[in-house]
């Protein structure tokens, strides 16, 4: 059994494999760098390095062929690559011990890389002053959100995520007494009042907003500071033998909710933005912006901040600014920018693995403290042997 | 006693390809997209979002500014030192004295509102009155006014439209300048929105906002309420306390009347571009985001109606794509071109000429009357029951014969 696992670890320590994964890995940026020149940086960052391979279309048709291994690939492999020559060669004496600490340093960065990648989640809160939030925003993923409006507190909302929608099916659940069909699923689209002069001539959808309304689709854009108006037309089919209740059209640029009834139930429809919420709120007290003296060059930017959290007790003033972002209860939330209207923009990032390279780092240096350390004393007892012959 | 120079420790081996093996496989579990459920509080208002308009949230990107903050913004820094010396702070205590008319309702402050007040007109109408200071910038005055404007759906003036649209008031904290703007945006609620009253003073660094915003009746009502209310607003002599309970009372006046051309017993709704004679049992409900206004009637064995009144630019596809969608709307194949001048009667509403198609389906009967004036083509679509439809058709044609427009075209 030793022999058969040996026979196996011994291609996968190879430290050519190293090597060529680490060329590999220098070509796949080179190339994911590139192509942020005709697409935007997040599906360049999601095709080229959070993926297993790079996949080439023929065509733009169906048919798709794996044209160069994706960054997942990459990183898995040198991360076995590193862990299997550190079974291989694993002999725990003290002159390899700061070696072994290295690896052991290095594996953690790969693994905490490959962890941020599975759970981080980034999205931005934005506040305006005296407003008050406990939730933030996804950047680029969306959601229909349908809810229940209540006689009582609260409302209950089911959030169908845009993946789900972008595969123009049918959707329900078991909250809603009636089913979600996707007629038409739009990543970025021109919405324009019928018969507005060289608009369209018919509407998107027979109810609420959409029956004045005409939608044609666009590319998306590749520029990060242009905004896709994702949209969707979808039709309601009662669940008691799927009569159509009409159909709506839902974007993120139709901001409020379209009211409907259903079976005397009164509900809200609205594409947005996916939202994170939080057992805790935010509200923005201030936002201060900095320039140079006779520029508009900025100086800085902070905002002041009230955290309130009932069910932990906190209710503190907090300043957030540059390097000194706000941590609280595994978020992190960074000053990252500000509107026009003067209100804050936070970025938020979830990740449960962000010690992972401070971790890495002391581990490392302690290994090659270790291994420096280990050959000095070495060097200092045979210069001392050799000074008392 | 020393260490062995050498050991092993083969259980050791295997963890970390096990850690790495998990790491791998999950990430076939990655970014899944599931539905979720789940329960939120109401939207309470906050001061932003009562005194601001809807902003983009995504206009500009992370991490870099969406644009030049604009000068004076009324949403300018503000320190929390300042705020905490204008008693905005996170207990809210005002430091202000204000005299109120009894029928406004008083509302909880916020770090931002000094003072806020609701005023309730009828089938749900209302207006949202507030008080702040901020931070005064160099060019605030316009900059805030055309971000009211804005938020009305209005274009920006520049400084000449400024000192005509504007007029100069009294305040206790300097002259002032008061606006009065008056607009919509298409997904604005008429219930809640379409006139807005601010007034601006500047003393020193601060501005100081008092600002009436909601349906346009009902504001253009408490004008001369809220200009009076200006000038009683002040800073609290050292040692008082909150205000008092609001005194003056002032009675609550009556909603605008229609125009001299409108019937007697009018009434208006959304931003008063018309005035209206409701027949009986109708009843006013929220209009919604692409509505003027709404009413219900309601029937026997819970039979419905809704009529529906709405008006968008343009000719909004012609009459034959308009009577079509209604007709798809209540199962009815669609006509050709020739075949619907038969199908459109006409009606009479003073100086207006309507066109009106009446269409009944299976479960459905729909009465549709529109015209156009100015740049816009009105809808009034009545829809519902076909035998509520039919018993109310009558009224619904008085409605329409009632129909006024109140502004020109």
């Amino acid at each position: 059994m030793k022999t058969i696992l040996r026979r196996l670890l011994v291609p996968i320590a190879s430290l050519r494999l190293t090597v060529v994964c680490l060329a590999t890995a220098l070509v796949l940026v080179l190339a994911g760098t590139l192509a942020q020149v005709n697409i935007n940086p997040v599906e360049a960052q999601q095709q080229y390095f959070q993926s297993w391979f790079i996949w080439w279309s023929a065509g733009g048709g169906g048919f798709k062929m794996p044209v160069f291994p994706g960054g997942h690939f990459v990183g898995a492999v040198l991360l076995f690559n590193l862990i299997a020559a550190h079974i291989h060669r694993f002999s725990w004496s003290w002159s390899k011990a700061g070696i072994q600490l290295t690896h052991l340093g290095l594996i953690v960065m790969l693994a905490g890389g490959l962890a941020t990648d599975l759970f981080s989640v980034s999205s931005h809160m934005y506040l305006r002053q005296g407003e008050t939030k406990n939730y933030s925003d996804d950047d680029i993923r969306t959601e229909l959100a349908v809810t229940e409006q209540t006689s009582g507190a609260t409302n209950r909302v089911i959030a169908i995520p845009g993946e789900v929608l972008s595969a123009c099916g049918t959707t329900s659940h078991e909250a809603l007494p009636f089913k979600i069909v996707v007629k038409g699923f739009y990543p970025n689209a021109d919405l324009q009042m019928v018969g507005q002069e060289n608009g369209p001539s018919v509407p998107a959808a027979s109810n609420g907003a959409g029956a004045q309304i005409g939608i044609k689709a666009l590319p998306t854009f590749s520029e990060m500071n242009k905004r896709n108006k994702t949209s969707a037309v979808v039709e309601l089919l009662s669940n008691k033998g799927e009569k159509s209740l009409g159909t709506w059209l839902v974007s993120v640029e139709i901001d409020q909710g379209q009211d409907f009834e259903v079976d005397g139930r009164h509900w809200s429809m609205a594409l947005r933005f996916a939202r994170y919420y939080k057992d805790y709120s935010l509200s923005l007290i201030s936002f201060t912006h900095e320039t140079y003296p006779g520029t508009e060059i900025a100086k800085g930017f902070s905002s002041i901040i009230t955290l309130a959290d009932v069910k932990h007790n906190e209710n503190r003033q907090v300043k957030i600014y540059m390097n000194h972002p706000l941590r609280y209860l595994g978020d992190t939330y960074y000053q990252s920018g500000y509107q026009s209207d003067n209100s804050t923009i936070l970025q938020v990032v979830r990740n449960p693995s962000y010690q992972a390279p401070y971790i890495s780092c002391v581990i490392v240096s302690l290994g090659l403290l270790m291994q420096f350390t280990y050959h000095l004393v070495g060097f200092a007892r045979r210069a001392n042997a050799a000074k008392a012959l | 006693m020393s260490l062995p120079a050498r050991f092993h420790l083969p259980s050791m081996k295997l963890s970390p390809l096990c850690l790495s093996l998990c790491l791998v496989s999950a990430i076939a579990c990655k970014h899944k997209s599931e539905i979720k459920s789940y329960d939120v509080a109401k939207d309470a208002p906050t001061a932003a979002s009562e005194t601001a308009s809807p902003a983009d949230p995504h206009a500009g990107m992370p991490g870099m500014a969406a644009g030049a903050p604009v000068g004076g913004d009324p949403h300018a820094g503000l320190s929390a030192e300042q705020l905490a010396a204008a008693g905005a702070g996170l207990s809210a205590t005002p430091e202000f004295v204000d005299s109120a008319p009894a029928h406004w309702k008083k509302q909880p402050l916020s770090p931002m509102r000094l003072a806020s007040y609701h005023v309730e007109g009828d089938g749900g109408a209302m207006t949202d009155i507030s008080f702040s200071i901020l931070r005064r910038a160099p060019g605030s005055t316009l900059a805030n006014v055309n971000r009211w404007r804005d938020q009305l759906g209005q274009p920006p003036l520049d400084e000449a439209a400024l000192k005509t649209q504007s007029q100069a008031i009294k305040s206790s904290f300097g002259d002032a300048i008061a606006v009065d703007i008056e607009g919509i945006t298409p997904t604005g609620d008429p219930l809640k929105d379409g006139r807005l009253i601010g007034a601006i003073a500047d003393e020193g660094d601060n501005a100081w906002f008092f600002k009436m915003r909601g349906n346009a009746a009902l504001t253009a009502t408490e004008k001369a309420n809220f200009l009076k209310w200006i000038e009683t607003v002040k800073p609290a002599p050292p040692g008082t306390a909150a205000p008092a309970t609001p005194t003056a009372p002032t009675a609550p006046t009556a909603p605008t009347a229609p125009t001299a051309a409108a019937p007697a017993a009018a009434a208006v709704a959304g931003d008063g571009s018309l005035a209206w004679k409701v027949p009986d049992g109708w009843v006013l409900a929220p209009a919604g985001a692409t509505r003027y206004a709404t009413f219900n009637v309601a029937g026997a064995e819970g039979a419905k109606a809704e009529l529906a009144i709405s008006h968008f630019p343009g000719d909004v596809g012609g009459d034959l794509a308009n009577v079509n969608r209604w007709r798809q709307q209540i199962g009815l194949a669609a006509v050709e071109a020739a075949a619907l001048p038969p199908l459109v009667t006409k009606l009479s509403a003073g100086t207006v000429s309507f066109s009106l198609i009446d269409a009944t389906g299976a479960e459905a009967r729909l009465v549709a009357a529109w015209t156009r004036h100015g740049a816009d083509t009105w809808f009034f679509k009545f829809s519902g029951s076909p035998a509520l439809v039919a018993a109310e058709k009558a009224k619904f044609t008085a409605f329409i014969e009632s129909v006024r427009f109140t502004k020109p075209e």
